[in-house]
Order: C-alpha cells, then structure tokens, then sequence
C-alpha cells in the first residue's frame, strides 16, 4: 500500500512531510505521517540523506587512514568511536594497550559521553521550550569540549587514538582544570535538574508521550539509553567490559515506563554515573608509555625518521601501504553514548580493510521510532525525536 | 558473565547437530549455515540460545577469489547470559537470496534493507525491501566490489511526495 494524496477519501486524514531539513531534527531525517486531526496513525521514516559511503571509503583507505572517518561518525562524542574503531583492530592484531592509555581512554570516553548526553537533553528542553536549561546544558558542554580541544586539538574531529596507543599525551596542568570543570558540571546540573524534572510542562510534555514496550524495544534491537528506559539493564561496559570499566564502580540506571520522561531521566543519571567514574580515575593514571610498540603498525619515533635510512624506509611504507593487520576477522563492541557501538572488521592481512562495517545504534533506533510515533501528536513528533538522539553521522554513514 | 567458549560450543553442537567453530586467539564463536536451513536455525535460536539480534550484513570477497562470492553475516546475543555468536551465510553471486529474519526479530526491517541496498542481497519474505541509504533511481550497488569508488550516477528529476507505511 502506498500512500496517495489524491485517494484519500476521509476529510480528517492528512499526510504531512516532516524534513528532511527541519529546525528541530537532529540531523536530516524525513518523517511522512499520515494524521487523523492531530493524532498521528502511521508513518514512514526515511534516513540516508546523509549517506557518505562510510565503509565505501574506509574499504579504499588504509586502516589508519580510516581513524578521521571515524570521528565524523557520531560527531557528538567522536573519543568513544575513536576509541571503538582502534580496539577492534587491537584486538584483530592482538596489541594490549599500555596501563596509562587505559586509564585516559577510560576517562575521555566518559568526558566523550556526557558531552554526547549534553547535547541531547539540552537541544531537548530548548525543543520545549526551555531556553535557560538548553544555555546551562550548552554551557557544560563546552567547557568540556573546550578540554578535550587541549589534549585533542579539536573539539569535534578529534582524530585522537592511535592503533596500540593515543596521538599524544594529556598536557600539564590538565588534571586540576579538569576538577573545576566537573566541579561547575555538578552546579549547572542541579540547576538543570531543578528547572526541568520536577517542572509541570515538562512533566506534561514528557510523561507518557512515545512509549514503548521492553518487548518491542527488544524485538527492535534497541540499546542504549532507550532499551535502559523501558527498564532493562543491558551495559556493555557491565555485559563485555573493556578498558577499566571492570575495575570501576558504577550503577546503569534504568527507567520504568520507557517514555520520553524516562529517556530524560537516564541520561541524566547517567551523567552522575560517568562523573563517578572519573572521579574513582583521575588520581590514580600511572605514570609511563602511551604508546605501545608495534613494528608494523606503529610508525618509528620522529626522531630516528629523521636520522636513518631504516626508520625513514619504515615510515614510508607503513604510510603507504598501511598498518600490516593479520587475516581474520572480529566484533568488538563499546558501550557508545546512544547503544552498543560495535565494529565489525574483517582483514585479509594487508594496510587495506575488505569491510569495515559499524552496528549503528542510532540507524535500528530509526527502525522502530515509529512504533513510538504511532498515537501521538504531531506536537510530541519533536520531544520523541529529541529523547531518542538521533545522530545522523552514525545513522546514514 | 558469558559461558565459556569450550561449554558453549558442546551445548549448541547437542542441541542443533550443527558445527560450530571457536577462533582461539579472538575468543570469538562462529558458525557457517547452510541457507535452506538459516530461519528454522534461527527460530530455534531465538527461543532459547539467542535472543537479540545485533547486526546483519555481508561481506564480498571478489578479491579474494573466494567462493561462494557473499557471505551474510547475522550477529547474535543472549540479554540474559551474554553470549554472542556470529552466524556465516555463504549466498552464490548468481542466486544472490537468503531467507528473511524478519519474522523472528524486528530488527532486520531496516538492516536487511540496508545489506539489500548495498550489497544487492534479497531476502525472501521481507515486507518492503526497498533502497533504504540510497535513492531508488540508483543504479548498481555500491559496496560490491566491482562498483568502483569513482562510478558516476545518471541525474534524475524531480518526483512526487510518495511513502510506504511502515510495517
């Protein structure tokens, strides 16, 4: 059955074209709705107004020339697929990354994250409304990038991790800054959480609109947040840890109703979780190394590049024809800011990936948004799509 | 914590008389399936072993010179005991079908569309498998390997405001 403009009989139906360039989608998304009234009761999503050919391109590129495409991914917390993209091939290589790296990979996914929650719930309230509770959200936001910009060099296209260890190291004087930061956080969070959840719009706007089932949810393939919402407590840092993750004490919070209210509600909580983290991390990273040696992977220190013929020769060659990975063929998957973010590589032991495909966990939340859709509004089109967090970098690729 | 690899591989091979093999040095549990025999299996997984499906895709190893030319790749977990597993589908490039998962696990809506997009693979019993990151005037498929980086598309005009419900 295709919808028809011109054969529709009844009065009250309507069919209206949402995006793909509309103000308060995250990202270019088309959303047909067929409504009765106001009460939407069917719709078609339509995602790839995006598509870059992400594996197209990484599958013409060597595995390090494949680190910036990454980052472009999910551009809310680009650390966390940076961080996914080179464990999965320090797994397929078997490289065991250096004490130090772990520990700032740990804590800069976790920075990585709330910068991705921020995002969501601010550019959420404001979608409401709430224009005071978006500045304090943003203003977190952006001292947070702002930091990661002094280790990284960017705020957004970091192009930060390195297979077997990181671009370069965190600078002096980054840890004390770092404490005020999360310090400030913690006020502008109390402000945020004293302006919203317990506000009577809010709370209108919110509870009970875009509900789904634990069932459906599952049946989806939803993770992240939303499944957490729906009340399962599916983490991969709880279910597969990696990095530190297992050294560390958290709680993953979990919702009730799975409704817009809760989806909130978890990311907030989650943020207090990831500060919890980092606070459990940031005395103890061990002095040393950050880079592990590799021969055919690492690149040889500048210093000898410049002096011998050996390291220039080794230079050239892993630049041109790529990291040496062994033939094989992985899953390694992180915990990113929307769901399992998993990476799928398969090598048939030269610099150049035959498929280099990544789960995206906002593209199979598209695929079931519209269960949430169904019922409601045309009014609470916006707040669903806000809780949901759709990135468009990582759904389209 | 998920069941140790060894443990694992008995139960299923008991339950399914089926051969599955475990790569040592990436603790990592695969199995190749026939495709006749892939939805009845999955069925069966979906009940007890694994019940969430994580990813589907496929892999083409025309360079590779391997035969058959696809695999489709399903990746599968269990919400209760965190066991994953990856199931291989060798598909022939002359018969490029495989039966859809569609009925088990909602999921592969838009990640079968999405392999069927890309790779040209059709998956019989799937509602509406129509171009989903592509536009449909789009000739070829794009992650084959015989579609060069560099092809160039026709242009196409404008069209009406048309869509599918969704399912």
């Amino acid at each position: 059955m295709k919808f028809d403009v011109e054969k529709t009989q009844n009065p009250d139906q309507m069919i209206i074209n949402l995006g793909p360039s509309h103000p308060a989608m995250h990202g270019t998304i088309r959303i047909v709705v067929q409504t009765e009234g106001e009460i939407i009761k069917d719709c078609d999503v339509n995602v790839g107004y995006l598509h870059r050919g992400f594996e197209k391109s990484c599958e013409a590129a060597t595995w390090h020339q494949a680190i910036p495409y990454v980052d472009r991914l999910n551009y809310s917390s680009p650390l966390i697929c940076n961080f996914a993209y080179v464990q999965a091939l320090e797994k397929l290589a078997h490289i065991k990354i250096t004490p130090r790296c772990a520990y700032i990979r740990t804590i800069l996914s976790e920075l990585s994250r709330i910068t991705d929650h921020l995002t969501c719930i601010g550019a959420g309230a404001m979608e409401l409304g709430a224009m005071t509770a978006f500045l304090y959200a943003i203003q977190s936001r952006d001292f947070f990038y702002e930091h990661i910009c002094k280790v990284t060099g960017a705020r957004l296209t970091v192009s930060y991790a390195r297979v077997g260890g990181l671009a370069n190291d965190l600078p002096d004087g980054w840890i004390p800054r770092l404490k005020e930061i999360v310090k400030n956080h913690k006020e502008l969070m109390d402000r945020f959480v004293g302006l919203m959840m317990d506000n009577r719009i809010f709370i209108d706007r919110t509870r009970g609109v875009g509900v789904i089932s634990q069932e459906d949810a599952l049946n989806y393939g939803f993770t992240g947040p939303v499944l957490r919402s729906t009340g399962v407590s599916l983490d991969c840092r709880k279910y597969n840890p990696y990095l530190l993750y297992d050294k560390v004490e958290f709680e993953v919070p979990v919702g009730k109703y799975g409704d817009t209210y809760d989806r909130f509600y978890v990311r907030l909580r989650e943020m207090e979780e990831s500060i919890k983290i980092i606070e459990q991390l940031i005395d103890k990273i061990p002095e040393g190394e950050i880079n592990v040696y590799h021969p055919q992977i690492m690149l040889p220190p500048k210093e000898e590049v410049y002096k011998s013929i050996e390291a220039i020769i080794k230079h050239f060659k892993i630049i041109y024809e790529g990291p040496i990975i062994p033939a094989g063929e992985t899953y390694s998957a992180v915990e990113g800011a929307n769901g399992e973010f998993g990476f799928y590589l398969v090598s048939d032991g030269t610099g150049k990936p035959v498929k280099c495909r990544l789960r995206p966990p906002s593209f199979i939340l598209m695929g079931g948004v519209h269960t949430m859709l169904k019922g409601s509004s045309i009014a609470d089109v916006v707040p669903i799509f806000g809780s949901i967090n759709m990135i468009g970098g990582e759904c389209d690729r | 914590m998920p069941t140790l690899l060894p443990e694992l591989k008995k139960i299923l091979e008991d339950t399914y008389g089926q051969e599955f093999i475990i790569n040592e040095a990436l603790k990592e549990l695969y199995a190749f399936v026939d495709k006749n025999n892939l939805f009845s299996l999955m069925e069966k997984f979906s009940t007890i072993h694994f019940d969430f499906l994580m990813d589907v895709t496929a892999v083409d190893y025309l360079l590779q010179n391997k035969k058959p030319r696809f695999e489709v790749v399903y990746h599968l977990f269990h919400t209760k005991t965190y066991d994953r597993i990856r199931i291989k589908v060798p598909v022939t490039e002359e018969i490029p079908e495989v039966a859809s998962v569609y009925p088990i696990w909602k999921t592969a809506y838009f990640l079968e569309r999405e392999v069927w997009d890309l790779y040209g693979i059709k998956f019989t019993g799937h509602p509406d498998l129509r171009r989903i990151l592509l536009y449909e005037e789009f000739v070829g498929f794009p992650l084959r390997k015989d579609y060069y980086i560099r092809d160039e598309q026709p242009l196409i005009g404008l069209r009406e405001v048309e869509a599918n419900p969704t399912v």
